[in-house]
């Protein structure tokens, strides 16, 4: 079973009201093409509902080597399971557009 | 500065890639540079091969966008990160040498491009990182 953490970064989680996109993290588990293949799942159903995010995908052991969440300073928004996927996702979006 | 929205194909945060359009000009291999699109280029070198290749500005270019950008594009030659706040992972650059696409930022294809085997083409700190592993 595919999972996704998504996390938010960047001016529109930093700054609401000086924003220019909505950066979002997808992290999924591993570099095999299921895992790609369920990340871009969830990044083509956050695009349609949230157009202005701007979305970056990594597996794990990709963000472990560049650390991309310390260096953006990312922060934890929720999780999507494949068996779920359409409830977490909608769940996520409302998080945001109630940020 | 942010990379520029667009989720794919990533558009520069400037709207053009006329920085590389000139760097390719200028490089001694290259005889002609044709904008396919405004992210796609047919570089056409002095050796008589031609490059399809894809610039743009994606914060982290890994995997996932590898196989989302190869399904959207189709056959690519090189994938070029433009802009110092973007890069790509070492996983993307490894499993691109594989298929003998190239990866890199600007100034690492223009020193491809006097290389045969352009797709190889490994900058010191990713050869000292691929011996690592």
């Amino acid at each position: 079973m595919q999972q996704v953490k998504i996390y938010g970064f960047g001016s529109f989680f930093n700054n609401k009201s000086n924003f220019h996109d909505i950066d979002i993290l997808i992290l999924h588990s591993n570099t095999s093409i299921d895992s790609c293949n369920f990340a871009k799942f969830c990044k083509d159903f956050i695009i349609s509902n949230i157009p202005q995010s701007d979305i970056t995908m990594l597996s794990e052991p990709e963000e472990s080597n560049n650390s991309f969440i310390k260096k953006s300073r990312a922060y934890f928004i929720g999780e999507v399971l494949e068996q779920s996927a359409n409830e977490n996702l909608i769940n996520i979006l409302s998080y945001i557009n109630n940020y | 500065m942010p990379a520029h929205d667009d989720n794919f194909p990533w558009m520069s945060y400037y709207g053009n890639y006329n920085f590389f359009v000139d760097r390719m000009k200028s490089h001694n291999k290259v005889q002609n540079v044709h904008a396919i699109n405004k992210s796609c280029y047919e570089i056409a070198l002095s050796n008589g091969n031609k490059l399809k290749v894809f610039i743009c500005e994606c914060y982290s270019f890994g995997l996932a966008e590898f196989y989302e950008t190869i399904e959207k594009l189709g056959k690519l030659n090189a994938i070029i990160i433009n802009s110092n706040w973007c890069g790509y992972t070492l996983e993307a650059k490894k499993h691109c040498r594989d298929q003998e696409v190239g990866l890199y930022d600007i100034s690492g294809f223009m020193a491809a491009l006097n290389m045969d085997k352009y797709w190889l083409y490994l900058t010191d700190r990713e050869k000292i990182e691929f011996r690592k592993r």
